[in-house]
C-alpha cells in the first residue's frame, strides 16, 4: 500500500515473495517488525494509517533525494 | 402471511420471514414447505448454495428455496403440488436475474445474532474501520477485480462486473464485523463472520457489495478530514 514500484536491484533480490503476505507486510513494517503490536495495528482507524504510511512515503523520498544531493550537490 | 420459521443451516436462527407455507401429500405422510415469494425472503447463502450447484434441477432449486432436504421433495406424491410450488419459484429466479443491476444501497441492515435482532446503519461512503478490516477487504476486492480482469480483460470491467457472491460475503464480513458485534478487530473472528453474513436477504447483501466494488478506488484515498482537523487548532493558535 502506497509502495513505490521496486527497483531493479529489490526485483532481483526477490521481492516477489513478499507478495504472498499481502497486507501483513504493511502491518509487520508499521509494527516495526514486532508481532505483539500488529493486533493494535489492525484496530487502529484506517485513515491514521494511511496517514502514516503516506508520510513513510514522503520521508523515503525525501532521504533519497537528500542522499543524491548529497552525492553531487551541484 | 407471516409466520416465524427456523432456517437449517450451521447456525440455527430465528427469523421473522413473510412466506407461502403449503403443506404436501409424500408418500410417507406429509411435508411443510415455506416458499420464498419476493426477493428479499431468500439468503445470500441459499443463492451461493444455487449457484455452486452443478447443472441445477428444478428439484434441487427448490430444496435450497424452500431449505427442505431434496429426499423428502422426492417422496412428494402428486406432481401437480411441484407444479404449484414451481409457480412463484420461478418468478423468484426471475428477479434473481435482474439483481445485479440494482444500485440501491439499503440504509439499514439487521443481523440475528444469538436469536436477537441487531440493526446497523450502512454508511453512504461505506468507509471500513478500522484498518485491518480495511486492508482485508482491499485485499479482496482486488483478488476479485484481477480474476475477472484475467478472465474477461480490462475494457469497461466496471460495466460489466460481476464480483462472485462468496467475494461478496467475504467483504461484508470484514465491513459489519464490528459494527455488528462490537467487539474489537480480529482478522479470524471477521473471517467467520462470514456465516452470519450469508443470512442476509440478497436484495440487502448484494447491492451493498457491488457497490463496495465500485467504490473500491476511492477507498483507499486518504481522508482529507484529519488534515482540517489539524489546520483548525493551528489558525486559531495566537499568532
Amino acid at each position: 500500500m502506497l509502495a513505490s514500484p521496486a527497483s531493479a536491484m529489490e526485483q532481483r533480490a526477490g521481492i516477489k515473495n513478499f507478495e504472498p503476505f499481502k497486507y501483513i507486510n504493511t502491518i509487520n513494517a508499521l509494527s516495526g517488525g514486532d508481532i505483539t503490536k500488529w493486533d493494535a495495528i489492525l484496530n487502529l482507524p484506517y485513515d491514521r494509517v494511511l496517514t502514516k504510511l503516506l508520510l513513510n512515503k514522503t520521508e523515503a523520498t525525501y532521504q533519497k533525494r537528500y542522499g543524491e544531493l548529497l552525492q553531487n550537490p551541484s | 402471511m407471516a409466520i416465524y420459521f427456523y432456517h437449517n443451516y450451521a447456525n440455527w436462527h430465528l427469523i421473522h420471514i413473510l412466506m407461502i407455507k403449503q403443506k404436501i401429500t409424500t408418500t410417507t405422510g406429509f411435508i411443510h414447505l415455506c416458499i420464498p415469494e419476493k426477493l428479499h425472503e431468500v439468503t445470500l447463502s441459499q443463492l451461493i448454495q444455487m449457484q455452486s450447484a452443478p447443472g441445477l434441477s428444478d428439484l434441487q432449486a427448490i430444496s435450497i428455496l424452500c431449505n427442505t432436504p431434496l429426499s423428502e421433495l422426492q417422496n412428494i406424491s402428486n406432481g401437480n403440488d411441484l407444479q404449484a410450488i414451481s409457480t412463484p419459484l420461478l418468478n423468484i429466479v426471475h428477479q434473481i436475474k435482474y439483481l445485479y443491476k440494482s444500485d440501491a444501497v439499503p440504509q439499514k441492515v439487521t443481523f440475528i445474532i444469538a436469536g436477537k435482532p441487531v440493526e446497523v446503519n450502512v454508511m453512504k461512503n461505506l468507509s471500513v474501520e478500522p484498518a485491518g478490516a480495511f486492508m482485508a477487504a482491499r485485499e479482496i476486492i482486488a483478488d476479485e477485480i484481477a480474476k475477472y480482469i484475467t478472465q474477461h480483460g480490462e475494457a469497461d470491467w466496471q460495466q460489466n462486473f460481476n464480483p462472485s457472491l462468496q467475494a461478496c460475503a467475504q467483504i461484508l464480513a470484514q465491513y459489519f464485523y464490528c459494527r455488528v458485534t462490537g467487539k474489537p478487530y480480529n482478522e479470524y473472528a471477521a473471517a467467520e463472520f462470514e456465516e452470519q453474513v450469508k443470512q442476509l436477504p440478497v436484495t440487502d447483501a448484494l447491492p451493498i457489495a457491488k457497490y463496495f466494488f465500485l467504490s473500491y478506488p476511492n477507498l483507499s484515498k486518504p481522508k482529507t478530514g484529519c488534515w482540517h482537523r489539524l489546520r483548525r487548532p493551528w489558525s486559531s493558535a495566537p499568532g
